[in-house]
């Protein structure tokens, strides 16, 4: 059974994207918004989450914490996914609970080789 | 006495006479006896050198066989390495056509005028990798790059660029795009804040323009792959913009049309 990776941006070009470089390997599921993040991880039990940090209703940081604070999806790595690299951003995400962080814009290989490095093939 | 003492004589000497002969009888078996374990210890000795020469060749075949193989070996770890940097090539080509595919299907995959400048600028902030630019299209008289979109600068400062005027102006005209690490435009004074700035166009008439101002901190300069998109953008952008603008203006047509048809069912 392939693994599973829930995408969550609210930009649509960057889903489709991702979608691309990761959905030869992974099932992917994907989501708009935090609010819809954390009820599909919830759902769906992603092996995954590649996390966006600005997204409008709810942002990247505060899923991530909440997405924690849930027994069901407390164990899935979370990689965060943002424009910034200032050291303040990072910090944040990675006390809100991230497992890794990377910066836009992506490289596919760099964001495969992550995925699998946590996940697997 | 002395027939006693000679008989006695005669039959001592014949006692050792008998004895030396079974002496010598018993030292030429036994000489026989070596002569045979010499033999075959010749003989053994013999195949003992041919085996060791045998051994020898083995050995010396082994040795070559295995400096064959450390050869071979060493070829393939080669082999395995230009395979495995051919492969991650691959893997690169594929993701930055994944990027234009994804590009130019977002850009015509929508005719709403508001949502193609999002895709626009989706694009640029997160495959380009910039949160400063401006959308620009020529207005309808051909005399001014109107700005239609921006992220991330003071728009009031670019709200009205005349055609020919500036950087942006001028690449307007030419309709050739600036990219400040190649330069070109070098008649003109270069301005230090645009990072690029790609002419859109149909077919050879411009129609607007993608200015760039700053590159996110983390992007350390322009790739082979920002300028396949901007090559892709000059062409598919410029193309969604116009049929989302005739939408726009077909929908307004038919709007004033429903208008007209109220108006005088109502009179």
């Amino acid at each position: 059974m392939r693994k599973k990776v829930l995408i969550v941006d609210d930009a649509a070009t960057i889903v489709m994207m991702e979608r691309m470089i990761l959905g030869k390997t992974y099932e992917v599921v994907t989501a708009r918004n935090g609010l819809e993040a954390v009820e599909k991880a919830v759902a769906e039990q992603p092996d995954l989450i590649l996390l966006d940090v600005v997204m409008p209703m709810l942002g990247g940081i505060e899923t991530c914490r909440q997405l924690r604070e849930k027994a069901e999806t407390r164990g899935i790595p979370i990689i965060m996914v943002s424009t910034r690299s200032e050291l303040e951003s990072v910090e944040a995400s990675y006390e809100s609970g991230c497992s890794d962080y990377v910066t836009k814009p992506i490289n596919g290989l760099e964001l495969l080789s992550k995925v699998k490095s946590f996940i697997g093939n | 006495m002395r027939e006693k003492e000679k008989e006695a004589r005669g039959s001592y000497v014949h006692r050792v006479r008998e004895e030396t002969h079974r002496f010598a009888n018993d030292l030429m078996a036994e000489n026989e006896k070596l002569r045979t374990r010499v033999a075959a210890a010749e003989l053994d000795k013999v195949r003992a050198q041919e085996q060791l020469l045998a051994l020898q060749e083995e050995i010396e075949r082994d040795r070559r066989e295995r400096a064959q193989l450390q050869r071979r070996l060493v070829e393939i770890e080669v082999e395995n390495q230009s395979f495995s940097e051919r492969f991650l090539e691959v893997e690169q080509n594929n993701s930055n056509l994944a990027n234009l595919y994804v590009v130019s299907y977002r850009l015509h995959g929508t005719l709403e005028r508001s949502e193609v400048l999002s895709v626009i600028e989706e694009i640029i902030i997160n495959l380009i990798g910039s949160e400063e630019l401006a959308v620009f299209e020529v207005d309808q008289q051909g005399s001014f790059l109107e700005l239609v979109a921006s992220f991330g600068i003071e728009s009031e400062k670019y709200h009205h660029i005349p055609l020919g005027s500036g950087l942006i102006g001028r690449v307007a005209v030419e309709g050739r795009p600036y990219i400040a690490e190649r330069r070109g435009y070098e008649e003109l004074q270069q301005d230090d804040d645009l990072i690029a700035c790609i002419p859109l166009k149909l077919g050879d008439r411009v129609t607007g323009a993608v200015a760039i101002f700053s590159l996110l901190p983390q992007k350390p300069g322009l790739g082979s792959l920002d300028y396949e998109l901007f090559d892709l953008l000059a062409t598919h952008a410029a193309m969604a913009l116009y049929c989302s603008g005739i939408q726009e203006r077909l929908k307004v047509a038919g709007n004033v049309s429903e208008r007209m048809k109220l108006e005088v069912e109502v009179s």
